[in-house]
Formats: C-alpha cells, structure tokens, sequence
C-alpha cells in the first residue's frame, strides 16, 4: 500500500490519528531502505538539458561550509555529489522544471529533524535558479565516566538521556529513540547524536554492571539504585538538566554508591489465567520496566523479585491484550526493609459502562472500514466508535472498552485502576464526536476521575454524521512540499488536535469534522507543537486563523505558513 | 528434517560453550552437605606474586553453576571457605584490571578443587593475570570517522600458528569511529575492519515490468519477487556506476587489505594497546548470479574468506535485476564465497561459487562448484531400533560449513544438497544418548578412517555402522608417585589426522585426577604433558614425540577404565 493511501485512510477513519508521526515514521523506513522501489514519475528527457544548480552546505550553528556532504536530486534519475572544501556542489545539465534535492552528512541533521530522517526540498530548476544554501545542524553529544563509590569504574552499565518531548500537544519526558550505550571497561560513555536542548542523563548500573567487585551476588545486602540521574541524584526532580547548543560536547562525571537492598514478594490475586499475564515489573516514571521478578509462577500468581534497593516503587501488572478485557494492575510499594505478601486484585479496580448512541441524519448505512486486520475489535455497525481512556499518571497504562462477557451487546471498561484518566474517542464509521460525557463531566474537556473503590458514572458517547467541511489553503512564498497545518478544536481542549498535511500547492479538503470554533496553523516542519500550552500558541497568534464551522457547512480559510524558528 | 546450514550454528554453540567460564566439564554433582573441610589460599599476580586485595573469588560444586558463594579477598590476598563436603568444587576469580578466570585456566579447561580426607586444599595458589586491552579509532580517507564499521578481532592461538576468532568476536564503531576490545590476555590479535562508505552511490536501476494484462510499469530501483511474479516482461537497465560507487576493502591494522600480509598487535600483560585503523575507498565490485528457477524460497549467503579457513559474512543484501537475477554490490578486492540453496523441479538445489575481486573491483577467478549426491545406509550392532533422534553430519575440512541431517529412525537417507566435489569432509554422528560411529565405508568417494575426499562426480553411497555405549576414563596424572595438578591429558586416538572428532584433551584436578566421559570405544594413547599448553595440540606431527611415553588403552563399549598417566 502506498503511504499517501495509508494516510487518507487514516484520516477518514480516525480523525484523531496523530499524522506528524506516522510522516515522521514513514520517511525514516525509506531512508532505512535506500534501495527500495519507487514507481518513477515518467520524465522524458528533455532536450533543454542546460542549467544549473548550485550552492553551498552550511553549518547551521558556526555559519562554516560543510565539506563532504552528500547532496541528492532526484528528478528525471537520481544524481548525487559530495560537497568540496568549500561546501559547495552543483549539478549541470537540468531540464527546467522541478526537482528534489536532499542533503546529508553523519555528525549532522536538517535543523529540527531527529537523527536518521530526511528532509526534501523541492526546487525549481531555471534560467532564474539562482545559488541555494542548504543547512546541516551537528549533532550534540555527551561523553562521560560512571565511577562507583572508591572511584572505581563501573562497567556495563546502561546510559541513555531523558528529554522532554511534545506528544499531542503537551510536554513530557520521553528516551529519545529509545536508544543507550553501555560504559566500557573505563566507565566510559559516548552519547552522541542529540538535537539541542536539555537532557537528563540516566544511569541504570543495576543487574548490568560487570565486574564491579561486590556489585552483584557477592553482597546480597546492598545493590545499585535502579536509576541514577546526573549528577548522581536518585530522583528525576533532582535531577541537573544537561543544556546542549547545536554542535556541543559535554561531559559528565556520574558517581553512584550502593545502598541497603531489600527483598520484594508477593502475589497476584483472583481466578486468572496467568499464562496470559505478563509477569509483574516494576516501572518507572516514564513507563520503563526497570525490574523483573527472579520467580515468577503462572499457576499461582506468586512473584519474587531479586534484592532491590531502597526506594518507592510502582509495581504493574499486565493482562496480554486479547479481544476482551485487558487491564493493568498497579501498586505503589515502599521499599525500607524486605516486604513480602504484596498483592496485586482486579478487585481495586473499577469497572464503568460505556454507551455510544448516533444521531444519524442520513439514511444510507454507514460505512464500515474494510480492513482485515479489523477482526478482533468488535463490529463497527454495533459499536461504531472505538473508546480508550488514557492514564494520566502511568504513561503506559491505558484501557479499552470491550463488550461485556455476560453481555456482549453493550460495551464496559472493566478493572480501571483509581486514577485521572483521558477519554480517546475514535469513530468507525464517517461520523464526528458530538458529546464524550459521564455524569455531568464533559470528557471532552475535563479528565475522568476513578476515586479508589468508588463508582463512576457510565460514558456516554454521541456521534452524528452532520459533520462540517473545511477547505484550507497555506498560503506562502516559496511553499515547502509538505505544509503541516494543525486544527484545535476548542470546544473540546483536552483532545489531541488534527495534524494534517496540505499539497505542494498548499491546499487540502477535510470532511465530517465536527461543528465549533477551531484554531487553524500551518507550519513548515513537522516538529511537534505544544498547542496546548497557552504561552506557546501566544507566540502563534498572529498566524493563527480562527474558525467556526456549522453542522453540514463548508467553510474555507486560507492560513499563512509559520516558518522554522519562527 | 533438514538441517544443512544448521551446522554452522551448532559450530557457533560450540565456541560458545568455550567461553571461559567456571570449570564446567566435571559431571554434577550433589550440593555439598556442610561438612568440616575447607578450600582456601591466596590470591597474587602471576608476574609480581603480589597478593590481590579486592578479588571477588566464587566457588561452587563442580558443574553447578547456581549454587555458589561468593567472597572477596582483603588487603593479604587471602580467602577461605569452610565448611565443606568432601567433593570436588569450581572455584574462580575476577578482579578489575585482571582476566577473569577459573583456576588454573588454559584455554576453556581449568582445575576443579578436589576436597576431602588426605587432601590438601587450603593452601592454593591462584594466579591473575593483568588484562590488557585493544581499542582504536577507524578513519576515512579524509580522517572523517566512521560510524557503525565491524571491527573484527582474531587471535594467534597458543601454538602461534592458527589464527581463529577472538573471544570478544567483534565490536562497532560509535559514533566518533572508536571501537573498544577489553579483557584481553596477553597474545597475538590482529583487528580488521569492514566499513560502508556512508556516501556510497550504486549505480540506478530502472525496472520496467510489464504485466500480465500487458500494463507496463516503470520502477527505479529494484523490484522485489513479489512484484514480478506473473509479470510477462522483466526489462531492467543499470546506468554506469558514478563516482561515488565506491567501497572499503576489509582492512587490517596496519592497512593490509589482505589478511596474510597483516600486521599482528602485540598485547603484553596489562598493555592498552591502541590500533587506529584508516580506510581506502576503491571502485566497488559487482557480481551478479542468476537464480536456478524457481527462484522463490531461495536463500543465499555471500561470506568474505579471510586468513585460513575463516569465513566472515560480507553484504547481507543484493537487490534484485530482473527475474532470478541477483547482484551484490560494494565488494571490496578479496576472496569470496557465495553459497545458493532453495527447492527445484527435482527436489533439492544447492550452488556454491568461489571469487577474487581484484584492485579495481573486477572479478576473478571464478569457480563454480558441483555438488555430488550422497546418500546413506544405517545399520545398528547388534541390530537396535534407535527412538532418538541421531544426526549424521558431513563436516566439511577448513570450513564452517557442513550437512546435518536427521536419521528419524530411518535407515536409508539422503543428503537433499549432496556434497561439493574437491573437498573433505568427516563423517560424524551427533545427539542420541551413548551413541557412537562404529564403522563407515564409502563408495564413489575415499574414504580414509571418517574423512570422505570428494574426487569426482560419482554419486556417493556410506554405509554407517552405528552402536550404544561409550565408555568411560578416570585417571590420575603422576610424577614419581606424587600427582600433578594443572597438567594437559591428550586422549589421542589411533590415526589422529583422520579422526579429529575423537582426539580431546583435559585438565587435572588439584589432586591430579582427571575423567573422560562418553569415549567412542577404540584403542587410544593417553598422553600427561606438564607446561604444554603452548602446544598445537591438534597437529599429530606435534604429539609424535610423546607417544612413546604415553599410556595406551582400549575402550571397549560401555568400558569403564581407571588409568596412572607418567607425566612428560
């Protein structure tokens, strides 16, 4: 399938769909797969294959060229350069019209754009094509030594930087990419190829760490904490933020010392099949597993964990998804001395009916997505919207509603763990979200709070299908071959706003959105925007459209393009 | 059923299982019920015979590798476990800056701690040594490093002579080119490094693919089976390779490009040795190889040969010209192998192909080889019904490459991808409880003691005696009387060049004592050599000269044996 259809599915089906992202994906696979087969646009070759295309690759931070960095068009065939002493290239021999061009060098990213993605540029070739300047941002990185308590080296241990992120709008602490290094012999690290901004350097020398005298099974009584930030602090709010400027190197000295370890068993409660568990780990703030249990037995639902250092914990536990009733278990236990006997029940959880009524105008039956992977959620004639809530605590821990077992004709979030959580409403079928609601909680506003062995009114949902269209036109000198345009709905602030990407003529259609005020943006890069913090979009003001769509209408706007930086 | 290519994998178990561990050849035994004896001594550097403050010493039953404890020497180097049964223990040590090691280890093999009446075992001597290091930078020819290259770390083994991998097998380069070898003994390594030129370019291929209903399409690139499949025209056209169609020859510390003319790094005991590697671009090589149909379901495998008999994988991917037609590009000069195997109209196909690339990315000296077909009969004595799954292996000399296949209780197979011609291969049988390869004779081939020559194309037929019961030898290795601890046994089989299977070799035990199990029954020379584990103890011309002194011996099924070995 090609990925303009994926995305146009998508968007038809689930409006909410975060599109930056899966843009953001889709460029990085092809760049995994250079070699991978593009239907080529048929260019005939043309005869007035004369100009000429030049300029220079500049290092965004110092201003200096960049020699030696790979510059690609593609047009009429691929060509590529590598840039001289003096960062500059050209091509010779193009036909008028436009081409791509793209630019790369290892120890570089296109300002704004994570490690390994690439950004195109489209050009117009011409007699007019004048010198174009192409930037390369360089990488930051950190080097370091992780030392133990008599300044030893520690060996083996795990280090990664945690940095805030922007997902749906708001801020979070995320591992860029996933990605860590191990301290070499030395205690050495390199951790390399980080955009600007602030990190938070993590150590985690735990059962990693090799060859650290008493480090291990030696000494039973003591252990490593589980996770170390810089400088050498066991709690993130401690934490000494590392601030990196394009193209620095910093260095970090990280000391870590052993503290009291303490034993941690328990066990599982209620008539579960643990074969479809998995086993009970203990999590961090940023939905990391961070500790496995030694034993773990899937007939009784016991656990043990090894010895764990001192600390407070949230222990979770985890049904494998099926079709029915997924849930999390979680437990906060403090650790100061060995605890046994911890027990985990789906009976502290709370279990809250969930109702999705249409307000169809149309006669015609709506359509169903056709997708065969579809088979194991329940049928969208029935059920024709999908309904989550997400934690706002536990970053990992989300519920789905499923119908219930004893009757499968109406839908339930079973076993939901006392929490704030966000309502996420995805339709099946063409129609917009009208109301998300329990009790008097406006769910498209307001977060739904499960209090501790309490009831929770049940979630209504109302979907109707007298959605709004809007035409929106990015208007700009020099259009990008993507404009990223976002819609935040303000009736409903706490949803993620809709990403959506407009033509190289800057235009793009989009139907059934649901009627009310929306705020229109449209920018050039894909970074994600922290469109619900209030100072943020201040910044915005002056390129932000407003706009109100009425039930059944069209409504066009024509919104300027936020370039980057700006 | 089938598991041609299995053997590969099982060679890499084997290396694995040879990591220096604790002393895991003893059988397990029961968990020491405490006792009244102890094991204790000192710890100390074998050169200076400093005592070691800071060790952290695990002991534990011989062959269990859970129930240890664990202790760490003080500022004298001394460390005591008490305590304990009577039997025989493991007992290792790790300190930063030191190898890791059980004690007395020589290669994979090391001394268990023998415990009980009459024995002394509280004044050990266990000696460290000072770990040293390799680490380096690999540069491009203009000094830019280079990311994520396969540094690859060989070793001379303890006879000087063979070269074989390294038990740190590989590292990558980060991010600023460094790569890092550490706990290193003291020896004879060489470093190769295979890069990619970030900024390689392989020429453009233009597909044009033409369907069934006569719809052509234009692809640039190249087209996966998926898409050609019921096309009715493949057309491709490749432009001429640019100047960026460059690659990076496999290069050895010191800048050889080929493995016979690269520079040994000298580790010492305790040297950091730094070893900075710079790599050359040349103009890449393209080789191109036309699938037998149907060339679905086809697997391939392109290794680099490197020094002798070494094989290392080179380009993981080549894309695809036209129906069947396969290319490999951004080869570097070398020696290359291609291996091909997938069904055909008449079962089974298999090819394997040979080449150089030369200085300027030509090919040369392309050989292509012919399997022959080989097929065996089985036979018990005394006549058996084996339940178990037995494989019979062909392994190929200097190679890690083979057949494996499984019997099923079957007594006639066949090998589905035969056997190349012009090459050796040893008979063999693995798994099955106890059994042994009795007897084997060939046709169509030679066959001498269980190596098979592969002369020509004459399809091959084994006749393979199989029997139950290997046997079993205990013994201890003595000088005037007084038995030797840490010395190398050699269990050498009578025409040890031909049955390189049988020929093991062990380590005495603190009192001396040592055992083999599950010994092919036959008549063997049990050799006890003091101080000679710089030996190639594989090469028979080497183990000549001790014959004479060696104690001889016949197994016979299910034969238990205890034997005193003169120490040499």
């Amino acid at each position: 399938m090609n990925s303009r259809r994926v995305l146009a599915y998508f968007e038809r089906t689930f409006p909410m769909v975060r599109h930056f992202r899966l843009t953001a994906l889709i460029a990085m696979s092809l760049a995994a797969w250079p070699q991978s087969a593009h239907a080529a646009q048929s260019a005939p070759k043309a005869p007035d294959a004369i100009y000429k295309l030049e300029g220079t690759v500049v290092n965004a931070a110092t201003g200096r060229p960049v020699p030696r960095a790979l510059v690609e068009l593609t047009g009429a065939g691929k060509r590529a350069v590598l840039t001289d002493s003096q960062g500059e290239f050209s091509f010779d021999k193009l036909s008028k019209g436009p081409v791509k061009i793209q630019v790369e060098k290892p120890g570089f990213f296109e300002p704004g754009i994570r490690r390994d993605a690439k950004v195109t540029h489209t050009i117009e070739v011409g007699p007019e094509s004048g010198k174009m300047v192409l930037k390369l941002e360089p990488e930051s990185m950190i080097t370091g030594q992780v030392t133990d308590e008599s300044r030893d080296p520690v060996e083996g241990a795990i280090v990664d930087v945690i940095a805030e992120q922007i997902v749906d709008g708001r801020r979070q602490l995320q591992t860029p990419d996933g990605r860590n290094v191990h301290t070499d012999d030395d205690g050495r690290f390199l951790m390399a190829g980080l955009p600007p901004g602030k990190y938070i350097l993590r150590v985690k020398a735990g059962n990693g760490a090799r060859r650290s005298p008493g480090g291990q099974a030696g000494n039973a009584g003591q252990s490593y904490p589980l996770q170390v930030f810089f400088p050498g602090v066991t709690d993130l709010a401690s934490a000494t933020a590392i601030d990196l400027v394009a193209g620095q190197h910093a260095h970090a000295q990280v000391s870590i010392s052993k503290v009291p370890a303490f034993k941690l068993s328990g066990s599982v409660l209620g008539n579960l099949d643990f074969r479809n568990v998995v086993q009970p780990a203990i999590f961090d703030a940023l939905g990391e597993r961070l500790a496995m249990p030694d034993h773990w037995d899937t007939r009784t639902g016991a656990f043990e964990f090894p010895p764990l250092p001192a600390g407070v914990y949230t222990l979770q536990i985890q049904q494998l998804p099926d079709d029915r009733h997924e849930w999390f278990l979680t437990r906060t236990v403090t650790l100061n001395r060995d605890v046994s006997r911890v027990t985990l029940s789906q009976a502290a959880g709370v279990s809250i009916p969930v109702s999705v009524r249409t307000e169809f105008t149309a006669t015609e039956a709506k359509d169903c997505p056709s997708s065969g992977s579809e088979g194991k959620t329940p049928n969208c004639k029935q059920f024709p919207a999908g309904i989550s809530i997400v934690s706002s605590d536990l970053k990992q821990m989300m519920f789905h509603a499923t119908p219930e077992k004893a009757e499968p004709s109406t839908l339930s979030l079973p076993y939901v763990m006392p929490g704030k959580y966000r309502v996420e409403v995805h339709p099946k079928v063409r129609a917009y979200v009208r109301s998300v609601r329990s009790g008097t909680t406006d769910l498209l506003r307001e977060e739904l709070v499960v209090p501790a062995g309490g009831a929770v009114s049940p979630i209504e949902v109302v979907l109707r299908d007298d959605g709004a269209k809007v035409k929106i036109h990015v208007a700009a000198e020099n259009l990008p071959q993507q404009a990223h345009v976002l819609l935040v709905p303000e009736f409903a602030p706490n949803q993620p706003a809709l990403t959506l990407t407009a033509s190289s003529s800057g235009d793009l259609q989009y139907d059934d959105l649901a009627p009310g005020d929306y705020k229109v943006l449209a920018f050039e890069s894909p970074e994600e925007i922290e469109y619900q913090n209030p100072d943020v979009m201040r910044k915005y003001a002056g390129k932000t459209a407003r706009i109100t769509l009425p039930a059944k209408g069209s409504t066009s706007v024509t919104v300027e393009l936020i370039r980057q930086g700006e | 059923m089938l598991r041609q290519f299995a053997v590969v994998c099982l060679f890499a178990a084997i290396t694995l299982a040879q990591q220096p561990q604790a002393a895991g050849r003893a059988p397990a035994e029961p968990p020491p019920a405490s006792g009244n004896f102890q094991i204790g001594g000192v710890v100390v550097d074998v050169d200076s015979h400093q005592p070691l403050a800071a060790v952290r010493i695990t002991l534990g039953p011989a062959g269990k590798s859970d129930a240890v404890t664990t202790l760490i020497t003080g500022e004298a180097g001394r460390f005591t476990f008490s305590g304990l049964a009577a039997g025989k223990y493991a007992l290792s040590a790790q300190r930063r800056g030191y190898v890791a090691q059980s004690f007395n280890q020589r290669d994979s093999l090391s001394s268990s701690i023998v415990v009980g009446p009459n024995l002394d075992s509280s004044h050990l001597v266990f000696s460290l040594v000072l770990e040293g290091g390799i680490s380096g930078s690999i540069v491009d020819e203009q000094g830019e490093a280079v990311r994520m290259a396969f540094v690859y770390l060989f070793q001379c083994a303890a006879d000087g002579r063979t070269v074989r991998r390294g038990y740190s097998e590989f590292a990558s380069t980060d991010d600023e080119g460094h790569y890092h070898f550490s706990h290193l003994r003291a020896g004879r390594y060489y470093v190769a490094v295979r890069g990619i030129p970030w900024y390689r370019q392989p020429p453009q291929i233009h597909t044009k693919v033409t369907d069934a209903q006569g719809v052509v399409t234009d692809y640039s690139g190249d087209v996966d089976e998926a898409t050609l499949k019921g096309a009715q025209k493949v057309d491709y056209e490749e432009e001429p390779p640019t100047a960026l169609d460059v690659a990076y020859p496999v290069t050895f510390y010191g800048g050889a490009t080929d493995s016979s003319a690269a520079t040994p790094i000298l580790v010492g005991k305790g040297e950091k040795v730094s070893a900075d590697i710079v790599l050359q671009p040349v103009p890449a090589a393209h080789w191109q190889f036309t699938q037998p149909p149907p060339a679905e379901h086809f697997a391939v495998l392109l290794e680099q040969r490197l020094f002798d008999g070494i094989l290392v994988q080179a380009f993981p991917m080549p894309r695809r010209l036209g129906h069947g037609v396969l290319e490999y590009t951004g080869m570097a000069p070398g020696h290359f192998r291609f291996d091909g195997w997938g069904p055909s109209p008449s079962g089974r196909i298999m090819v394997h192909e040979e080449f150089d690339v030369g200085a300027n990315g030509e090919i040369e000296k392309q050989t292509s080889t012919t399997y022959v077909p080989v097929s065996a009969t089985i036979r018990f004595e005394p006549p058996a019904a084996p339940t178990e799954s037995i494989n019979l292996q062909l392994r190929q000399k200097n190679s890690n490459h083979g057949a494996s296949l499984r019997m099923n209780g079957k007594s006639e197979i066949e090998f589905p991808y035969g056997v190349e011609r012009g090459s050796f291969y040893e008979v063999a049988v693995d798994g099955g409880s106890g059994i042994y390869l009795r007897s084997v004779q060939a046709t169509g081939a030679k066959l001498t003691g269980h190596m098979l020559e592969v002369k020509d194309d004459s399809p091959i037929k084994l006749t393979v005696v199989l029997a139950t019961g290997r046997g079993s030898i205990a013994g201890v290795a003595v000088r005037e009387d007084k038995p030797i601890a840490g010395a190398m046994i050699v269990l050498v089989p009578a025409d040890p060049g031909n049955n390189t299977r049988l020929l093991r070799r062990e380590e005495t035990n603190s009192d001396g004592s040592f055992s083999f199990t599950d010994v092919v029954p036959g008549r063997y020379t049990l050799l006890a050599i003091d101080d000679g584990w710089e030996l190639e103890w594989t090469n028979p011309v080497v183990l000549e000269k001790y014959m004479a002194q060696g104690e001889p011996i016949t197994v016979e099924a299910k034969g238990k044996y205890s034997v005193k070995v003169k120490v040499q």
